[in-house]
């Protein structure tokens, strides 16, 4: 149930279509909101000069008969909730913000005071490496105890938060950050994460229900991505891209941000490498350099140990052509020997134990992220 | 005078005798044609006046002329009937003997010099009216050496009218052909595997799927070979049986391809294909793709490209090895027990998973790619393979491949073990097994239980995906000569399951 006290709150968020500088200019006028919708109840416009005609329609259409009662038993019916920045709930660390959302609409559990929040974010066209590892820090961070914080878009986010929701009880595992209304799934492609999200940490968004996805919309939210946590990482980012925006919010806020250094010939890893080389982002490799930023103890990389002796002859040779790069299956069959069904079944025995693991087009690589092989 | 010939028709597969009656009477010249003939056997009378006339005949054009053909309510189709309906014309007129032509079967087209030209569906008319008991038969000389494969009947090549009515009329001589053998030749392929170099697993996977009758999915980046090896594949498939042989001629006699079919057939019908061109239909309702591709291989390049409706229409052919064509004047059933090797891109721009292009199609793009196959159709698809480019060095720098026969040998070997453990009859290859066959000659041992509950976890797999991993690890263990299922067959055959573009634990 959506406290009534909240009302003024939401009343002039709507009217202001959820703009938050509009919101503050109100709110430096009136303290107390109230008294803002007798004067519009009253038509008494004259302290809300600052206000567009269309915003003060907007606010009169508002207060109009039951128009209030319907938005709120509405957003109850949906499962949403509202927080507002002046509630005792809203995160500390996104009110330090230079303009924290007055109101947050949010499905879900929300912590307020969450242990250990990572933003990872990212491009949404992502390779296969950037996938790979947006999971595995989801998955590890979760592990140690943080909440991933992500933009539930397409590419690296979505696979982080899938990262995250695969640690099993798990308190928390992650916070996805709209840019469209509480009821929107976008990408629609996302319905399945959108629901587990809903069900298992928090969705939340300061724009109004039912708003599209505008392009305009992103910036404003990554804001809120960045403020509700202590460090960014950016795992694959091109030239031009809104990870790097979030990037420099997340600094102009004073956060942490870490980037996932990649290949120079690598398109998706242009915008992270820039951000190393320039010093705005910390090169991150393994998720015990995010943890010592912020003094928590090596929570264990998730790597397994496996003895190179401990494997069959023609599993080392695999291992040991491996080990010079990815190949695909005629290469083996050319480094290793032996017949072809011995080879593919070997494979299958070996990417079972995750040591290695199979990438698009039967080509084969070393699982680094997964095992760590000793001779 | 009224007179008649014997000749045949054709509903489907299936033949049914058809008597040319012809009679000639007084009254206002006319010709008139019943017995509900198309419009090719209503234009017979323009052919059959003509070749009458120039073969150096009368027609007796200033009398009234009535053809049927019975029975009245069945549908005539084609040019068959010419050369039945001359003779009728000449016996009726007094210019030669009714007698000779109720003791044998007459199909044949006219020309208008009077020459016979060959028709559509003679084979299955001939054996039809062999089953019918008739035994001897005047055919095109172009049509002679189909029909004379059939056992325990006579057939006389016809090369012009003149040449049969002297014969008929005991003036003349002719000789009938000898009965000709199937002998499934050995055409050297066009394509060798030998050719293709590289790409081991793709050829090993396409050997379990010759060896088990599987269905199989290739996909690959542009010029990784795929149509070069799919194109490969009926070479490495068992040679033909001589019944085999027959049953594949008749169904391409119908589909007006002359001549016997002593290879196994490879169809490769383009994309945009319609569901008719694939599974048959039109006014007659005659054999599609997937019937002309019987026993053979049938091949579909830029597999999610075709219509969704063609690719639905496979389900239950692929499932029932035969397809019932249903149309408003007659249902047809033919078979259609191919096996379908499938091609398709790993991503819409085709560059996913190339080492030298870069992708840029979105996930969302390829997973909406993926989804053009529906579940229900690739689960009748056993074995999935990626194949990826071969950069030229290796092109030029490889020695041959394993040639095409000594695969074959394998595969041979392989059927041989699968036809000795289900006798004669009932199920032929692995791919065709029933769940409670499945259960008693696919037993796995602890270790691939062990395995398949790894495979499971790892690869979030269906009830049906089960089964098939077992067909396929049986066929592996078939061509490996192995009576019972090893763990290395297993692990072989969970390898064919994994498909990049397929994976599920995509958002």
């Amino acid at each position: 149930m959506i406290d009534p006290a909240l009302r003024p709150e939401l009343w002039l968020h709507y009217g202001v279509g959820s703009d938050p500088r509009k919101f503050a200019a109100v709110r430096e006028e009136y303290y107390y909101l109230e008294e803002a919708m007798e004067d519009v109840a009253q038509g008494h416009m004259t302290r809300l000069g600052m206000l567009s005609g269309e915003v003060c329609n907007r606010l009169k259409e508002a207060m109009g008969s039951g128009f209030m009662d319907r938005y709120v038993r509405w957003l109850d019916k949906n499962g949403v909730n509202v927080v507002t920045s002046t509630s005792y709930e809203y995160p500390a660390l996104l009110q330090q913000i230079p303009d924290p959302p007055p109101v947050l609409f949010y499905k879900g559990t929300l912590n307020m005071d969450m242990q250990l929040p990572i933003a990872i974010v990212g491009t949404r066209r992502c390779t296969e490496y950037g996938k790979e590892v947006a999971k595995k820090f989801g998955r590890e961070l979760v592990k140690a105890g943080a909440t991933i914080v992500s933009g539930l878009a397409t590419g690296i986010d979505g696979y982080a938060a899938l990262g995250a929701l695969s640690v099993e009880g798990a308190q928390d595992p992650t916070v996805a950050v709209l840019g469209c209304g509480i009821d929107v799934v976008y990408p629609q492609g996302n319905e399945k994460l959108y629901k587990a999200i809903a069900e298992r940490g928090c969705l939340m968004t300061e724009f109004l229900p039912k708003t599209p996805p505008l392009p305009y919309n992103f910036p404003q939210r990554n804001r809120i991505i960045s403020g509700l946590s202590l460090g960014v990482l950016v795992v694959e980012a091109g030239e031009r891209s809104g990870s790097a925006v979030t990037a420099r919010l997340a600094l102009e806020q004073g956060r942490e941000v870490f980037a996932i250094p990649g290949r120079i010939t690598d398109l998706m890893s242009v915008g992270t490498n820039a951000m190393i080389r320039r010093g705005e982002a910390k090169a991150v490799t393994s998720v015990s350099d995010i943890l010592e930023e912020f003094g928590e103890g090596d929570a264990g990389d998730g790597v397994q140990t496996v003895a190179f002796q401990s494997l069959s002859p023609l599993e080392q040779r695999v291992v040991k052509a491996l080990t010079e790069g990815e190949k695909n299956e005629d290469e083996l069959l050319q480094a290793c020997g032996g017949g072809v069904d011995e080879l593919i079944s070997t494979l299958t025995g070996l990417t079972f134990s995750g040591i290695i693991k199979q990438l698009p087009g039967s080509v084969y690589a070393l699982d680094t992220l997964e095992t760590n092989i000793v001779y | 005078m009224l007179s008649q010939a014997n000749s045949f028709g054709l509903l489907g597969l299936k033949g049914f005798p058809v008597k040319v009656e012809a009679d000639i009477s007084g009254g206002l010249p006319a010709y008139e044609t019943v017995g509900l003939p198309d419009t090719a056997v209503r234009e017979s009378r323009e052919r059959v006046r003509a070749a009458l006339k120039n073969a150096g005949f009368a027609f007796p054009g200033d009398r009234r002329i009535t053809v049927s053909l019975a029975p009245a309510d069945l549908r005539k189709e084609g040019s068959v009937y010419d050369l039945p309906i001359a003779l009728a014309i000449l016996s009726a007129s007094g210019q030669m003997k009714q007698a000779p032509l109720v003791r044998a079967v007459y199909l044949g087209e006219l020309a208008l010099n009077g020459a016979v030209r060959g028709v559509n569906g003679v084979l299955p008319m001939v054996i039809s009216a062999r089953e019918a008991g008739e035994s001897v038969f005047f055919v095109p000389r172009e049509n002679a050496g189909e029909a004379a494969c059939v056992e325990g009947v006579r057939v006389f090549p016809v090369d012009d009218l003149g040449q049969l009515v002297r014969f008929l009329r005991g003036e003349g001589d002719m000789t009938p052909l000898p009965k000709t053998e199937f002998s499934p030749e050995e055409v050297p392929a066009p394509w060798d595997f030998g050719d293709i170099r590289g790409q081991a697993a793709a050829k090993r996977a396409a050997e379990i799927a010759a060896a088990g009758g599987h269905n199989l999915l290739l996909c690959g980046t542009p010029g990784s070979g795929k149509t070069m090896l799919a194109r490969a594949i009926p070479s490495i498939l068992p040679p033909m049986t001589a019944a085999e042989c027959m049953e594949v001629t008749k169904i391409h006699s119908v589909a007006g391809h002359r001549g016997l079919v002593a290879v196994r057939p490879f169809r490769s019908p383009h994309h945009g294909a319609s569901s008719a061109a694939i599974t048959g239909g039109g006014v007659n309702a005659m054999p599609g793709e997937i019937s002309l591709a019987h026993m053979g291989v049938l091949f579909l390049d830029e597999f999610p490209e075709f219509q969704r409706d063609v690719l639905e229409s496979l389900r239950q052919p692929l499932e029932d090895g035969m397809v019932t064509v249903s149309r408003a004047r007659m249902s047809c059933t033919y078979p259609a027990s191919f096996m379908l090797v499938a091609a398709m891109n790993p991503c819409p721009c085709g560059n996913r998973g190339s080492r030298t292009r870069t992708c840029t199609c979105t996930p969302s793009e390829i997973r909406r790619y993926a989804r053009r196959i529906s579940g229900p159709l690739l689960d009748r698809i056993d074995l999935f393979i990626e194949m990826n480019d071969v950069p030229f060095e290796d092109l030029s720098g490889q020695e041959r491949g394993e040639a095409s026969a000594s695969i074959r040998q394998r595969v041979v070997a392989a059927r041989e073990r699968q036809r000795l453990r289900f006798g004669p009859d009932s199920v032929r290859t692995n791919a065709r097994m029933t769940v409670q066959q499945i259960e008693s000659f696919c037993p796995l041992d602890s270790d691939c239980q062990k395995l398949m509950e790894m495979a499971f976890r790892r690869m979030d797999l269906s009830a049906r995906a089960y089964q098939r991993i077992r067909k396929v690890a049986r066929t592996i263990a078939d061509l490996d000569g192995s009576d019972r299922i090893q763990q290395k067959h297993l692990s072989e055959a969970i390898r064919y399951r994994r498909l990049s573009i397929l994976r599920e634990d995509e958002l």
